[in-house]
């Protein structure tokens, strides 16, 4: 066997490899001709030809505007505020159906999905009839039109409009351009899709509402129509969400309708950001500043309210002179007559729950506006003291080291009603106790960093913890309607459990010549801190 | 020999010390620090003390006669509340078997409370605080281990005495009071006293005004002051109060306030003192017995236990019984008489023992609204349940009656129940309890569903709440069935006022046998009467019954004829019942499975009693016993027809009813319709028919006089009224707007229809069949077999 290295031809190769591009190029001109229609007809079928706002009428109650709802989905359900609704709740269910497996493949829905979002309906008594909008991307569209083919699909050419019928689904849905507009209500979808221009939405509108979206997670317009009521409370209203992973935010501006204004709470409509007192602690506190003071308050709000009626009234009523020189017998009349002269700015704080008092109570503190002096003024009219305390008491005693003036009323140290000079104003508590050692620490004289008109501060876990342990108190007696003591315990502990990721829920609002503005944010515990709140995504990944 | 003798010597002086009494007492002061509440005085509303006039004790005694030891401990408290007792037994020194720990309360009404978690004994006891429970229990097993610490050979003897004029009956100025003070002394070998136990019934609550928020163990403490005084410090005075739900101080040196706080504790001190200069020492045996009974039913089962500890201790002839709360003096007079009886020397009544389970009074005070009775919530029968379980705690036997060799008869048996069409025939012998219970076990599903449906229902749903008052404002949340049933259960005893105690007894057989607590069947009873008067729904505008009488000739084949038809509303099993009872008359009425009162009834004397209520608009709860009790008393009583009428016209508290009594005077037959309206008014016969309601009677409803217009149009014309002539005329179906409308004889309401004849002690019995059409006559005579027509 020699090293020789041998070549082997096998026919005629040029010849050959020119057969083969001879009969390529004769397959191009047929294909290239077809590909080109191909993606003509793909653009042209998938061209976008239609502006949304078209398909929205101007008059809807309801518009929800989101982006890449499919892609947001997952950050959305990383948060761990959906870890609150607790196991076993209607809540925990339909989270966990929105952050488990979708009904199409995730690509699908991205293209099906890939810009706004939109749902538009009447009123909110009409969510049923909504129409939901979104942009699809090309592939989205061609894969809209090709289902159109779909045994489970029918078509309904309904003069024209094309409509596609999913039975099995009850929904109705058509394609303009790249636009899908989906409803369960045909009549609704019919109008969409023929809605005259001068009575669809303005395109600036739209964009307004698109561009709100970019900056929350969701955006939402309501309309007059949205409100049940009559008159309706706004002309418009905006809400904006925000969820973060340990925060959910929401921003929501109102514009009062003229009709509520006027008949009911005339004074919303003149209200203006005031300077706030610093809340008081306690795990539902507030703080108010109006542009009024508490006797005007709550007459106004008696005019919409008139469960405030009787308080209104009673603040309200002129005061004898000769009334000035009388002897103070009772708590009440001393803190009537102190609180006719209070102004504009007061706290309340809910601090605790006794549970072991004679009939639990709650530990509650409030402070107001008012000339120290006048407070004095009605110390010096308090009557001397029975000498005997018999029955429900009410005769105001004075502590005269705190500056205090109390009453025994009846139980223990936690329901002893009290009133105290408490920095530029005066402080009453449901409890001479609580009243003194708020007292012993620096009175909070501090403002709020922002002008506004109420802040509220919810802490969930110790109120809720407060509120069960007071319930115990019932069931053990045998008095806590439908429950026993092992019940109580298995209907509180989910939901204790629940809250006690939540470190806050704080509402801060005002309102500014007839536009009223309001904040609501939910924060969480820190995470070290709760260590079994699983997000829905994760409980998702470990089933 | 010598040697012999000196083992022998020590071996019997150990044998008799080891049999010798050994006994150790001691003080702690428990009082709670100033700012705790007091329990006690309503007026206080639990609010906080705010000082102290003089302290608070735990006094124990521990006692041993070498087989038996136990610690007789007084403590200056209200009550000795369950958690209070867990807890001492939880901290004692591991001496003795905690049912050997006899803890009893003085009854204080200036003492610590806040140590009892219960919400609605809060209101008196104040704001709970666990931290003065532990305080408290911890100064109490103190007093008890150091007694047993200081225990040494000990002498013990007791004596009784009287005193005059240191109690008072509080409810009744004349009515009785426990004369007695008991007096147990023991001493140590040297003569020195270590103890003295004192019992005496009487309230200590003499505090009030500007001292009702300091601490005081009020007349005990200055007991305690002057015992000390008279024997020596090293004495611990203890005070056992007696049986003093009806009792308190009286006021022998006409004091006021504290003054006579004191006087009241110092001569109850020199009293104790005398009597015990009266006793004699010797050898000690001790004895205790417990038993865990299971209580009576009660409505207020938020509050009070199922089941109670009962104590009693014996030392030689002496016998001590201990009540779990506060009961009135008269079962410590009657346990008193048992133990007696029973060839015990002594006996004293302990209260305020092991729990504190409210107020115990006799049966004949149960029918008042007394502070007393209406703090009872096992029912009127709790007497005879102490009774009973204290005797069987006694170790002497009971003494015999007659020759225990004599054959007994064979009682008859207490229930026999006959099915006949569209009901039931129920004979009822024996005493009234037995009888009841009988019953009430027979029926005790339907009595609990009538409970459940006619009592419990309406309260859950609001309907029977007061439209004022703290239960009207209770928030949602609070279950306010279970204060809402016991308050009218509290407020319902008027309405037991004016029956027998034989008829009471029976109502607590019945609830008994349906397992109910009596308050419950009580207001059972008369839930139509409470619909009334709430709510007048359709329910209350129904009349009820037709009756009449045919007297003399008008009657014939007979000389009396008495026919009734029972209309009420709601849906019930029929019953007849033959009760023969051990005294009083046998009789036979006819009603439900559930109700105590009569209907349509009539006795062995021929006497018949029927019911109608005329003037509906007008129903107020009466101010004792509501008509259909009376008559059951009156029917089981009355031996003729002048009696029954009489004792029916003394009933002048009734409004709005309509009752036939019918009988015989010297064979001569009678009949008359007693009216009470504004004023008590009797009817007799004219031309020998007698009607319930007179067609133109002025109050009664419109259906009531359509019917009896009817009735009278139908027999006016009748010289001959027979028994066919009566029976049709009963279970005749007017047409169907009458039918609805009540204005016939035989409507959609009637319940059952009857036909009297005295003269035979017979009735005839038609009970609506499953359709409501009138069922066939049943001749059901008072004795013998029942007769199909």
């Amino acid at each position: 066997m020699n090293d020789v290295v041998r070549n082997y031809t096998w026919g005629n190769l040029k010849r050959r490899r020119r057969s083969v591009h001879h009969r390529s190029r004769g397959l191009a001109k047929f294909l290239l001709p077809v590909f080109a229609v191909m993606i003509v007809g793909y653009l042209w079928l998938t061209r976008d030809n239609y502006m949304p706002n078209e398909f929205i009428p101007a008059d809807s109650g309801v518009e929800i505007y989101m982006l890449n709802p499919v892609d947001k989905r997952t950050d959305i359900f990383s948060s761990r505020v959906f870890s609150l609704a607790p196991e076993g709740s209607e809540a925990h269910g339909v989270v966990n159906q929105l952050a488990g497996e979708l009904p199409l493949p995730e690509w699908l829905l991205n293209n099906i999905c890939a810009g706004p979002f939109h749902v538009s309906a009447a009123s909110a008594d009409h969510l049923g009839d909504a129409v939901i909008m979104t942009r699809m991307t090309r592939v989205g569209t061609l894969t809209s039109r090709l289902a159109s083919f779909a045994p489970q699909v029918h078509v309904e050419y309904t003069g024209g409009l094309r409509l596609r019928y999913i039975p099995d689904a009850s929904l109705y849905y058509a394609v303009r351009g790249r636009t899908l507009l989906v409803s369960m209500s045909r009549n609704r979808l019919v109008y969409a899709l023929t809605l005259h221009p001068t009575n669809a939405l303005e395109a600036s509108q739209y964009r307004q509402g698109v561009l709100a979206a970019t900056q929350a997670d969701l955006f939402c317009r309501l309309g007059p129509e949205a409100f049940p009521w009559t008159p309706p409370v706004f002309a418009q209203m905006e809400t904006a969400l925000r969820v973060g992973s340990d925060t959910v935010h929401l921003t929501t501006n109102g514009t009062l309708s003229p009709a509520f204004t006027e008949h009911y709470t005339p004074f919303l409509a003149t209200l203006t950001p005031q300077p706030l007192p610093m809340p008081l602690d306690g795990f539902l506190t507030t703080s108010v500043a109006a542009n009024m003071d508490l006797p005007a308050l709550l007459t106004h709000l008696s005019e919409s309210l008139p469960a405030l009626a009787a308080a209104a009234e009673m603040l309200a009523e002129p005061q004898p002179e000769d009334m000035t020189a009388e002897l103070i017998e009772d708590m009440q009349t001393l803190l009537q007559q102190a609180l006719r002269s209070t102004g504009s700015r007061m706290r309340f704080a809910w601090s605790d729950l006794d549970p072991y008092e004679m009939m639990p109570a709650p530990l509650i503190s409030a402070t107001f506006d008012i000339n120290t002096y006048d407070v004095i003024a009605l110390f010096e009219r308090v009557a001397p003291a029975p000498e005997v305390s018999s029955g429900v008491d009410l005769a105001p005693r004075l502590d005269e080291e705190h500056m205090l003036a109390y009453a025994p009323f009846v139980g223990g140290e936690a329901i002893e009603p009290a009133i105290t000079l408490y920095a530029n104003g005066m402080l009453v508590s449901s409890s001479a106790n609580l009243a003194r050692e708020q007292l012993r620490t620096a009175p909070l004289t501090e403002t709020y960093p922002q002008d506004g008109n109420l802040f509220l501060r919810i802490q969930p876990h110790p109120m809720a913890t407060a509120i069960v342990d007071v319930a115990r108190e019932f069931a053990a007696s045998g008095l806590l309607r439908a429950h026993t003591e092992p019940s109580l315990e298995a209907a509180a502990a989910p939901w204790l459990d629940a809250v006690e990721a939540i470190d806050s829920v704080v509402l801060f609002a005002y309102g500014d010549n007839g536009q009223l503005h309001a904040d609501l944010t939910l924060t969480m515990h820190d995470a070290s801190d709760t260590p079994n709140a699983a997000t829905p995504l994760e409980a998702a990944d470990e089933e | 020999m010598k040697r012999v003798a000196l083992i022998i010597v020590p071996v019997l002086c150990w044998c008799t010390m080891a049999d010798a009494l050994e006994a150790g007492a001691a003080k702690v002061d428990i009082t709670g620090p100033i700012g705790a509440p007091l329990s006690g005085y309503g007026a206080r509303m639990g609010r906080s003390s705010t000082g102290v006039h003089d302290p608070i004790w735990s006094r124990a005694l521990y006692l041993d006669d070498g087989t038996t030891s136990l610690f007789l401990v007084g403590v200056d408290l209200i009550g000795v509340m369950p958690e209070l007792r867990e807890r001492v037994l939880e901290l004692m020194p591991d001496i003795v078997p905690p049912e050997n720990v006899f803890l009893s309360a003085t009854h204080t009404h200036s003492a610590q409370g806040g140590m009892t978690r219960t919400l609605p004994i809060r209101f008196v006891s104040g704001r709970y605080t666990p931290d003065l429970l532990e305080q408290t229990a911890q100064g109490i097993a103190d007093s008890m281990r150091n007694a047993y610490d200081k225990r040494t050979r000990a002498a013990l003897g007791y004596a009784t005495g009287a005193q005059e004029g240191l109690s008072v009956n509080r409810r009744d100025r004349d009515g009785p009071i426990d004369p007695q003070v008991g007096v147990i002394l023991v001493e140590d070998a040297d003569g020195a006293p270590i103890s003295i136990v004192t019992n005496f019934a009487a309230h200590p609550t003499s505090i009030s005004g500007d001292s009702l928020f300091l601490y005081s163990a009020d007349y005990p403490g200055f007991y305690y002051l002057e015992m000390e005084a008279l024997l020596g410090p090293e004495c611990v005075p203890i005070f056992l109060n007696g049986a003093l739900g009806n009792q308190t101080t009286g006021n022998p040196e006409q004091k006021s306030g504290w003054e006579r706080t004191e006087s009241i504790g110092r001569l109850l001190a020199r009293r104790a003192h005398d009597i015990a200069d009266t006793i004699m020492f010797g050898d000690v045996t001790l004895r205790t017995a417990h038993t865990e009974a299971q209580l009576p039913g009660t409505m207020l089962d938020i509050l009070l236990p199922e089941h109670t500890l009962l104590q009693a201790l014996e030392i030689n002839d002496l016998l001590i019984s201990f009540f779990p709360g506060e009961a009135c003096v008269e079962l410590a007079l009657e346990m008193r008489r048992r133990a007696l009886a029973r060839g015990y020397d002594a006996h004293f009544s302990v209260g305020l023992s092991t729990n504190h389970l409210m107020y115990f009074v006799p049966r004949h005070l149960y029918p008042q609204s007394s502070y007393e009775s209406t703090s009872s919530f096992f029912g009127p029968g709790m007497a005879d349940w102490f009774y009973t379980h204290f005797e069987g705690m006694m170790h002497r036997d009971a003494p015999t009656v007659g020759d225990e060799n004599a054959e007994q008869e064979e009682p008859p048996p207490v229930i026999q129940t006959v099915e006949i069409a569209n009901g039931l025939v129920v004979d009822l012998a024996g005493g009234p309890h037995d009888r009841g219970r009988a019953r009430g076990a027979a029926f005790n599903a339907a009595i609990q569903r009538g409970y459940q449906n006619r009592v419990v229902a309406p309260v859950e749903n609001g309907d029977w709440l007061p439209t004022d008052g703290m239960l009207a404002y209770m928030p949602p949340f609070i279950d306010t069935t279970a204060l809402g049933l016991p308050l009218l259960g509290m407020q319902s005893r008027d309405l037991l006022r004016g029956i027998s105690l034989d008829l009471i007894k029976e109502m607590e057989g019945m609830a008994e046998g349906a397992r109910l607590p009596f308050d419950g069947f009580w207001l059972l009873q008369h839930a139509p009467l409470y619909d009334r008067v709430e709510d007048k729904t359709q329910l209350f505008s129904t009349p009820l019954c037709t009756m009449f009488a045919v007297v003399g000739d008008r009657a014939h084949g007979a000389e009396l004829l008495v026919g009734r038809n029972l209309d009420w509303p709601l849906p019930e099993e029929a019953i007849v019942t033959r009760v023969y009872p051990e005294q009083g008359s046998a009789f036979m009425q006819v009603g439900f499975t559930w109700n105590a009162g009569v209907f349509t009834a009539m006795n062995e004397h021929g006497v018949v009693l029927c019911v109608e209520r005329v003037e509906l608009e007008t129903t107020t709860v009466p101010e004792k016993a509501p008509i259909e009790f009376l008559l059951r008393d009156i029917i089981q009583n009355a031996t003729d027809y002048e009696q029954a009428l009489q004792t029916l016209q003394q009933a002048t508290h009734i409004r709005g009813v309509h009752v036939l009594v019918a009988g015989h005077v010297e064979n001569r037959p009678e009949a008359a319709v007693v009216e009470f309206g504004e004023t008590v008014s009797v009817r007799q016969p004219e031309n020998g028919l007698l009607l319930g309601v007179t067609p133109d009677h002025p109050t009664a409803p419109d259906a009531t006089r359509k019917r009896y217009t009817l009735v009278f149009e139908a027999l006016s014309d009748v010289q001959g009224i027979d028994q066919d002539t009566a029976q049709a005329l009963l279970t005749q179906n007017a047409d169907t707007d009458a039918y609805n409308a009540l204005a016939a004889p035989w409507n959609k309401d009637t319940r059952h229809s009857v036909l009297f004849r005295p003269g035979e002690q017979r009735m005839y019995v038609s009970l609506p069949t499953s359709e409501h059409t009138p069922g066939t006559f049943l001749a059901t005579p008072l004795f013998g077999d029942l007769e199909h027509e």
